[in-house]
């Protein structure tokens, strides 16, 4: 039998529920009898035509089907040229004869008793039964057989389904199969997959192509459901994924060195250096953006980063913009240079052309302890809120950025106390102490959590700056600080331009403002005496994170006149509370740009005005 | 000497370097002189690998002038090696300029 006869011969109610929906089958089984339709087949081709005019044909595929009516997803005509079919099928096949191409009948006149929708009819598998009913015979040898007759799914090759799926699509599965949860998996006269992360069920036929199956998400496409179940169902046959769906290398993620291209990264840096910026002509930068878009092309995700960075600097000199900053155009000249060399010479190398750190890929089920939050204004017209986690399984620090154009945005401080992304209902504001924990979540190269909609957290209670899994982060004596941040400089900067820090200081301030660099300052001391710079300059996205530096100074002041302490967490006792702060170095000094104080009214620095203090203890899931 | 002197003498071996930048590296003599007053500035607080690289930026650029089938390819390579010197070595002076500090705390 071909493959599109076998799919409608086992095109059940559950098949095609999945495909539509109860109500709509309902009535596809009421219609059918008083539908007048005339099913033609021809090689892989069925045609049914209906007394109202419409039209359906299947090419090849119950799902490779157009219908002349005007709905725009599954409708009634398909079920009921399924439905006719099959009849037209069986009732050839009681005749001891398939029909042959080009056969027609009517199939309203096939089952005249074709009134009892949705009645059973177990009788003679060979006789054209009611409508609604399944070819019983069909069925029951898919049940009896049901191990053997979804035989062909378990053994479906990495070729064939990266084919189906699409080779980006068909990867990222893979590697998403491993962190999921195991499927319900029923094997009847369908083989059913109820994927818990998605919540989608997933139908088979057996025998028929993968093609035909049916999810709940409706998707006329073979969606990332229908691929995760083939992979589940081959994990539940055979213990895992077989060698060839894990391949070692990912040529589609390995660079491609074009020499001609190297080349012309080089003449156009050359040209700007031999040239001078002032006789440079104004589309110097729209070249570099040209140039970028090559490098993508080619997987080269560190030299088109450096092209978009020229080009931006090059646009900001030519609009004499106050932005331009000369140090950092030929800093990421002389880097561009330096690259083309590297991967000229050492060829399409990974490591050397860097990763997009714009994709994110599949993380494991995994634990996240929130840090923190700050809000900040870029010079690109954007507003946004950063959340900071600590992964302890991955020994990284993750962040979740929620950003507008500032001509949408209506201040940080309103997106924080927005709802939270992941399925959560909470504020955004809540994350930042909160431990959860992530299923389907989605991280980039450079440790940037996405807002996937696939991605589901569950709150796991407030985190606890104490807590031991933190004390990677922690630090009370500044000395190992600087040598942590020297170490973190020299290998795992990724593009940060600060390492991100829990500071428990011994004594803090007194402060300071610096009327020309228009700066504030507020020196941390260790047990030791060592020190350490607060820093933050002013400007209007900083107003309120310097209105609350000076307001914790005052506490401060008024707690050790009293012999109290500022900062007492979860039964800690902090002489001045924990502070977290993207760390660096500069002019030969500790600095660092303070994000949270954890102590007794524990704030986001830059977002928690004093009436909204966010108390661990009176944790509010609620909006 | 001095973490400030150091710091300094590095943030004008980048100024004048980024002078030449907006000249062009081809544009005449007196960036090139320039460069060499700041080789011998290097030179004569150590930073000798420094000197020697500025020297051959130099040697480049007059060849410059006198070849006019020369590539700018050299001179180029010698400059972003310069460029990577000033910047590690300015990393490496906060580094131990903080040190310093951290280890005699005030």
């Amino acid at each position: 039998m071909s493959d599109i006869r076998t799919a409608i011969a086992a095109a059940d109610e559950e098949y095609l529920v999945t495909l539509a929906n109860k109500g709509l089958y309902n009535r596809a089984l009421r219609e059918l009898p008083d539908a007048g339709i005339v099913v033609a087949a021809e090689g892989e081709n069925i045609r049914a035509q209906f007394a109202d005019g419409s039209a359906v044909t299947m090419d090849g595929s119950i799902l490779r089907y157009t219908c002349t009516c005007p709905s725009r997803s599954v409708c009634k005509h398909l079920l009921m040229a399924v439905l006719a079919a099959q009849e037209l099928f069986a009732g050839a096949g009681a005749q001891g004869q398939l029909p042959e191409d080009g056969a027609a009948t009517d199939a309203g006149a096939l089952d005249d008793a074709a009134t009892d929708a949705g009645a059973s009819d177990a009788g003679d598998a060979g006789t054209a039964t009611g409508a609604g009913t399944t070819d019983a015979g069909t069925a029951d040898a898919a049940a009896a057989n049901a191990e053997h007759a979804f035989a062909f799914i378990a053994e479906t090759s990495a070729a064939s389904l990266e084919k189906i799926a699409g080779k980006r699509r068909f990867r990222a599965a893979v590697t998403e199969s491993r962190f999921l949860e195991k499927p319900d998996i029923r094997e009847a006269s369908t083989l059913t997959l109820k994927l818990p992360e998605s919540g989608a069920t997933v139908r088979f036929l057996p025998g028929a192509p993968l093609e035909t199956a049916g999810c709940t998400c409706k998707s006329p496409d073979f969606c990332s459901h229908r691929i995760q179940a083939v992979l589940q169902y081959i994990i539940e046959k055979k213990g895992s994924l077989p060698q060839e769906f894990l391949p070692e290398e990912k040529p589609d993620e390995t660079p491609e060195i074009d020499v001609a291209l190297l080349d012309f990264l080089r003449h156009s840096i050359s040209e700007v250096f031999s040239s001078g910026l002032a006789r440079l002509p104004e589309n110097s930068g729209h070249r570099f953006l040209q140039l970028a878009t090559l490098c993508h092309s080619r997987r080269l995700a560190d030299p088109e980063r450096l092209c978009n960075r020229v080009a931006g600097q090059l646009e900001h000199f030519a609009g004499k913009s106050a932005v331009f900053q000369k140090e950092y155009l030929i800093g990421d000249l002389c880097r561009l240079l330096k690259l083309c060399d590297l991967l000229e010479k050492e060829g399409a190398n990974p490591k050397i052309a860097g990763v997009f750190r714009d994709e994110y890929h599949p993380v494991a089920v995994t634990d996240i302890l929130g840090l923190g939050a700050y809000g900040w204004h870029s010079t690109g017209g954007y507003t946004g809120v950063t959340t900071l986690f600590y992964a302890p399984e991955l020994r990284r620090v993750l962040r979740y950025t929620a950003a507008l154009p500032d001509n949408v945005s209506s201040g940080a401080v309103k997106m924080y106390n927005a709802g939270a992304p992941w399925g959560l209902n909470a504020r955004l504001s809540a994350l930042s102490h909160s431990a959860l924990r992530i299923r389907g979540g989605k991280l980039s190269a450079n440790g940037q959590l996405s807002a996937t909609e696939s991605c589901h957290a569950e709150p796991l209670g407030p985190a606890d700056v104490a807590d031991p899994a933190l004390s990677p982060l922690r630090y009370a004596d500044f000395d190992a600080l600087l040598e942590a941040l020297w170490e973190w400089t020299e290998k795992e900067k990724n593009g940060e331009s600060a390492m991100t820090a829990l500071l428990v200081p011994d004594r803090m301030g007194p402060g300071s403002y610096d009327r020309i660099q228009q700066r504030f300052s507020l020196p941390l001391y260790d047990a030791a005496g060592r020190a350490l710079m607060l820093r933050v300059r002013y400007e209007a996205a900083t107003e309120l994170l310097l209105d609350n530096l000076a307001m914790l100074e005052k506490e401060q002041e008024k707690e050790a006149k009293s012999g109290g302490l500022l900062g007492r967490w979860f039964g800690q006792k902090y002489n001045c509370g924990v502070f977290l702060a993207n760390v660096r170095m500069e002019e030969g000094a500790l600095a660092a740009f303070p994000v949270t104080h954890y102590g007794q009214n524990t704030r986001n620095l830059s977002l928690d005005e004093e009436k909204n203090e966010i108390n661990a203890f009176h944790f509010d899931w609620g909006n | 000497m001095e973490f400030s002197i150091l710091r300094d003498l590095l943030n004008d071996a980048r100024t004048e370097m980024g002078d030449v930048f907006s000249g062009g590296l081809t544009q005449g003599e007196r960036g090139e002189a320039s460069l060499r007053a700041m080789g011998k500035r290097l030179n004569g607080a150590g930073l000798r690998s420094g000197a020697r690289l500025l020297d051959a930026l130099c040697d480049a650029l007059a060849q410059a002038r006198v070849d006019t089938a020369w590539s700018a390819d050299d001179a180029l390579r010698i400059f972003a090696q310069i460029w990577d010197y000033l910047t590690v070595c300015l990393g490496r002076l906060d580094y131990m300029e903080a040190k310093a500090s951290l280890a005699s705390p005030g």
